[in-house]
């Protein structure tokens, strides 16, 4: 199995850091530090003592949220421009939110768009919900927007008004369902055709140029 | 528990009639009175709890018999005939103690691979455990850091006399041979694991709490309707009647707590080692909470690690603790010190003089 | 998750409309996407209600009929290796013969494209859009 491995950098800094202390410092090392058990005679206050060594470096104090590192570092390692990130960061006006409809490029098949029904965040595990209908029947289908299968993600149309609930669940009812998306996914592509005329770009460079159109914004 | 060896002064005895059969009766003799019915024991001070026990009746011990060397096979039971055994399933070294931080997934060529993600924290070698003392080979791990106040005194000359500080927790590691065993004072690090290789992971599962049948067991319950009263959820009956026992059968599943056990989830992979995090990412889920303290141990069920991968990541542990042979003998001289002074009632003067010395010492650096 | 008397659209034209699961083929538990089951066909398409025009004159099935079939469609989510997910909003069936080639020669829907992985391609091909 293809794992990644761990940067030279970090290794060197491990190494660095667990380089054991030099002879003089071996002295210091020595157990000066008591741990008294004192009694309640005043005669003799101590009842007895044990030295006690200094406990190694400590990783957790240097990363207490070991959790964290690991999305931010998975994220850096997946998301090189920042672009994912930023489509749905919430510090980010212009992010996708419920709501809106997105169309998901794969590595295979067509691109699914769909109304975005749920953003569930959870670092480099952060997936969304997008439903639509195909062949008058209602398809949802959840991705994961740091998966390298997923080329691309783009908003083809922004909900008016924000929506009021942050899972939008109730949109599977019949009396709220969309329904299909196509003619917005089709006014989305027209009005970007004429956008970009000037260039006759190819299909496979439409998800990374809609990405990139997005994350630059 | 403690191996059934027999005592030491009989083990000389039997050692001295194997030896030589001619001179035994005499060594017999010298050093045990024989009589008509009993053979009376030395009077030198050579029994004791600091000599060992057994549970062999005292005074009429078999010493030629029944052994291997009257031509007899070997014992297929008792602690050698178990070690050999378990030899299989024995890893050849030890594995490594984290704390469990939370689980997330990997992207592995396109695949997504759920994870777990592990840190070992001040994971020390604190004691190795051996045939000879302890009737098996391993090595004992401390986890974490414990402040001195929170450990009871027997402990503290225990760490005292290894040199290292207080462990927030304990476990042993068994391996197979003395090949296995790390010295004391020594630090892992994640890299003693290898990329991708296989591990079992333990740990203790989430408590439960006093759950019913159906949720500790998956028992089926009983029916809403058709007359039930007030036992939709319960066990029903717990066994046959008259005829049957009138009896419940030992190890009946009945309601009770629930979880808080080992659980040894086998084969994962190691997905990531990273030393300056000091995390361990292996593939899967393993039991228990966020902050539970994980086993994770070469796995039994596949082939280790290739032996050139063993022996270079223990050749980096032994560089990364060069002078661990000298910290454990000034930490043992100083605790033989400490503990004659602790018996005298002499532990304050000792005290005070360490720390003169130690000021002494960190001026002198500081003049030099 | 398609088990014992679970209710199925039928998407192709071989005239049933709706199927009962009788038995999952092959597996323990339940069915999911491009798994086998036992149907029974117990509401063919009329004349009247089915919008394949023609079709109904040759109508393969009848209600009552027993028949092998492939679910392309479950209401449960199913996973993909690459963590995405799955969930369509009905459960649906495409009938085939014991030896394995769909007995319509259309299929009204989208199916879902775990029928690759489970070696149905050729249903898969007959179908319109694929999720």
């Amino acid at each position: 199995m293809a794992t990644e491995t761990t940067p030279s950098a970090t290794e060197t800094a491990a190494a660095a850091s667990s380089i054991p202390p030099p002879i003089s410092t071996l002295a210091a090392r020595k157990p000066t530090k008591f741990h008294v058990i004192p009694s309640r005679n005043p005669v003799k206050p101590i009842r007895t003592a044990f030295a006690v060594y200094a406990p190694p470096p400590s990783a957790r104090a240097v990363h207490p949220e070991p959790l964290v590192s690991y999305h931010a570092q998975q994220i850096r390692r997946l998301d090189r421009s920042g672009a994912r990130t930023n489509l749905f960061s919430k510090k980010n006006p212009d992010a996708a939110k419920p709501g809106d409809v997105l169309q998901v490029t794969t590595n295979r098949g067509e691109p699914f768009a769909g109304v975005c029904l749920s953003i569930k965040r959870a670092g480099v595990d952060t997936a969304i919900l997008l439903r639509n209908h195909l062949t008058k029947v209602g398809v949802e289908m959840w991705y994961k927007i740091y998966s390298p299968s997923v080329l691309g993600i783009e908003i083809i149309w922004r909900r008016p008004k924000r929506a009021r609930r942050a899972r939008l669940y109730y949109m599977r009812k019949p009396r709220h369902d969309m329904g299909n998306v196509e003619h917005l996914v089709e006014a989305w592509r027209r009005s970007r055709n004429v956008f970009s005329s000037n260039k006759g770009r190819g299909a496979q460079g439409k998800g990374k140029g809609g990405k990139g159109g997005k994350g630059s914004k | 528990m403690a191996p059934r060896l027999p005592a030491r002064w009989a083990a000389s005895l039997s050692s001295a009639a194997s030896a030589s059969t001619s001179t035994s009766t005499s060594v017999l003799t010298t050093r045990v009175l024989l009589t008509e019915r009993h053979a009376l024991l030395p009077r030198t001070a050579k029994r004791g709890v600091k000599y060992g026990w057994s549970t062999l009746p005292s005074r009429s011990r078999p010493a030629r018999f029944n052994q291997v060397s009257a031509g007899l096979p070997a014992p297929t039971a008792g602690p050698a005939a178990a070690l050999k055994r378990k030899e299989a399933t024995t890893p050849l070294r030890t594995g490594v103690l984290a704390v469990k931080t939370g689980v997330s997934a990997m992207f592995i060529d396109g695949m997504r691979m759920p994870c777990t993600i592990l840190q070992m924290e001040q994971v020390e070698v604190v004691a190795a455990k051996t045939r000879a003392k302890n009737g098996y080979w391993a090595v004992q791990l401390g986890l974490g850091h414990k402040n001195a106040g929170n450990v009871t005194a027997p402990l503290l000359g225990y760490y005292e006399a290894k040199g290292v500080a207080p462990k927030r927790h304990l476990a042993e590691f068994k391996v197979r041979t003395e090949a296995g065993l790390l010295p004391v004072g020594v630090q892992l690090q994640p890299d003693w694991l290898k990329l991708g290789q296989w591990v079992d992971a333990r740990s203790n599962s989430r408590g439960m709490g006093f759950a019913g049948g159906m949720k500790r067991h998956g028992f089926g319950g009983q029916g809403a309707s058709h007359g039930n009263s007030k036992n939709h959820r319960t066990i029903g009956t717990t066994g046959p009647s008259q005829g049957g026992g009138s009896r419940v059968h030992p190890g009946k599943k009945m309601p009770g707590r629930m979880g808080n056990e080992r659980v040894t989830v086998q084969n994962l992979r190691v997905l990531k080692v990273d030393n300056e995090m000091g995390i361990v990412v292996i593939s899967g889920h393993v039991a228990g909470p966020k902050g539970c303290v994980v086993k994770i141990s070469d796995a039994i069920k596949k082939e280790p690690p290739a032996q050139t991968f063993i022996d270079k990541a223990r050749r980096i542990l032994l560089e990364r603790n060069p002078d661990h042979e000298a910290k454990l003998e000034q930490a043992r001289l100083r605790h033989l010190e400490l503990k004659d002074a602790r018996k005298e009632g002499t532990i304050g003067e000792a005290m005070a003089a360490t720390t003169a010395l130690a000021t002494a010492a960190a001026t002198e650096t500081a003049t030099v | 998750m398609i088990q014992l008397k679970t209710m199925l659209n039928c998407i192709d034209n071989s005239g049933a409309a709706i199927v009962e699961c009788a038995l999952v083929v092959g597996r323990k538990r339940h069915a999911s996407i491009g798994d086998r089951f036992v149907a029974i066909v117990q509401k063919s398409r009329g004349a009247s209600d089915a919008g394949m025009g023609s079709a109904s004159a040759a109508n393969k099935v009848k209600r009552g009929d027993i028949r092998h079939a492939i679910v392309v469609r479950t209401r449960k989510q199913v996973q993909r290796p690459d963590g995405s997910v799955v969930k369509f909003d009905d459960n649906a069936c495409v009938l085939i013969s014991k030896s394995g080639d769909p007995i319509g020669s259309r299929v009204n829907g989208v199916v879902g494209a775990e029928l690759r992985r489970k070696k149905w391609s050729k249903i898969l091909s007959m179908a319109p859009a694929h999720a």
